[in-house]
């Protein structure tokens, strides 16, 4: 067998080993969370989400994150090899009263969707003066 | 499943991930069935490559990397892909409630399946996917002999 022959094999295994078409999988996209006095910063790894897709709302004290994954650049190709799975992101967070529902921020770069939720103002930390 | 450290503690459990049991599930298979979607630092980004006859494609996930923290390189019929995932630049007085985010350097080589054409490879980062495409060079591009 030659080097090429082999190489060859090796190619049409991989092909058969991995599914066509697109990613079907809904995956809980990872977080950040930090904190600061003024408000929480969550931090949540998207790649590939479109912006038409992406939406971040919030019910009663429930903050929903959802997005779909746009067409990856494969197109009319064979596959070799998939390892990504997502086709869409989605997540929840239970979030107590202590947010400012109507201040919530939201962008989208680098793959990486950043809302921050400024905290209503009695939550936030005070120092009281002493007389 | 919260942790929380740093200066401000919470006035009340802010908050409650509903899907962590389920993430949780999800995790642990992942990690058994070596395709966890939290890739170990030591695994490299997830990556997809297809065939397209005269060209090759590569997909990679590489959200919150910085364009100017990715090196493609292509020696020896091997294509690496490194970089690094920065700190994020977090906001002054900032404590950690969660942190599931991988950072840190990544570096992943893979054997291409055909020799490509190095000097005409181009990459592109959109919204945390890296796209590379892949020309093949002269001989191993598809060929059809003419039988006279």
């Amino acid at each position: 067998m030659t080097k090429n022959e082999r190489s060859m094999t090796r190619r049409e295994d991989a092909v058969r080993s991995f599914p066509a078409g697109r990613p079907e999988e809904i995956l809980t996209p990872s977080a950040d969370i930090v904190e600061t006095p003024e408000s929480f910063v969550l931090m949540l790894d998207m790649p590939g989400v479109t912006r038409e897709s992406l939406t971040v709302s919030m019910e009663q004290n429930v903050l929903k994150v959802k997005g779909t994954v746009g067409e990856l650049p494969h197109n009319g190709g064979e596959m070799l090899f998939r390892e990504i799975r997502a086709a869409g992101y989605d997540r929840t967070f239970n979030i107590g009263e202590g947010v400012d529902r109507d201040r919530i921020d939201a962008a989208y770069e680098q793959g990486v969707l950043t809302v921050t939720l400024p905290k209503r103002e009695e939550m936030k930390p005070r120092e009281i003066s002493i007389r | 499943m919260l942790v929380r450290f740093g200066r401000y503690p919470a006035t009340r459990s802010v908050f409650d991930d509903i899907s962590s049991f389920e993430r949780d599930i999800d995790t642990l298979f992942g990690s058994f069935l070596g395709t966890g979607r939290e890739y170990a630092p030591q695994g490299g980004p997830a990556m997809d490559m297809s065939d397209h006859g005269e060209e090759l494609h590569l997909v990679a996930e590489l959200p919150g990397v910085r364009k100017e923290d990715v090196k493609v390189s292509i020696h020896d019929g091997v294509l690496t892909l490194s970089g690094e995932r920065q700190e994020s630049s977090l906001p002054e007085n900032a404590a950690w409630v969660r942190n599931e985010l991988w950072r840190g350097s990544f570096s992943r080589a893979i054997r291409l399946p055909y020799l490509v054409d190095a000097g005409r490879v181009k990459a592109e980062l959109t919204n945390g996917i890296l796209s590379v495409v892949l020309p093949k060079a002269e001989e191993a591009r598809p060929k059809e002999i003419r039988i006279r």
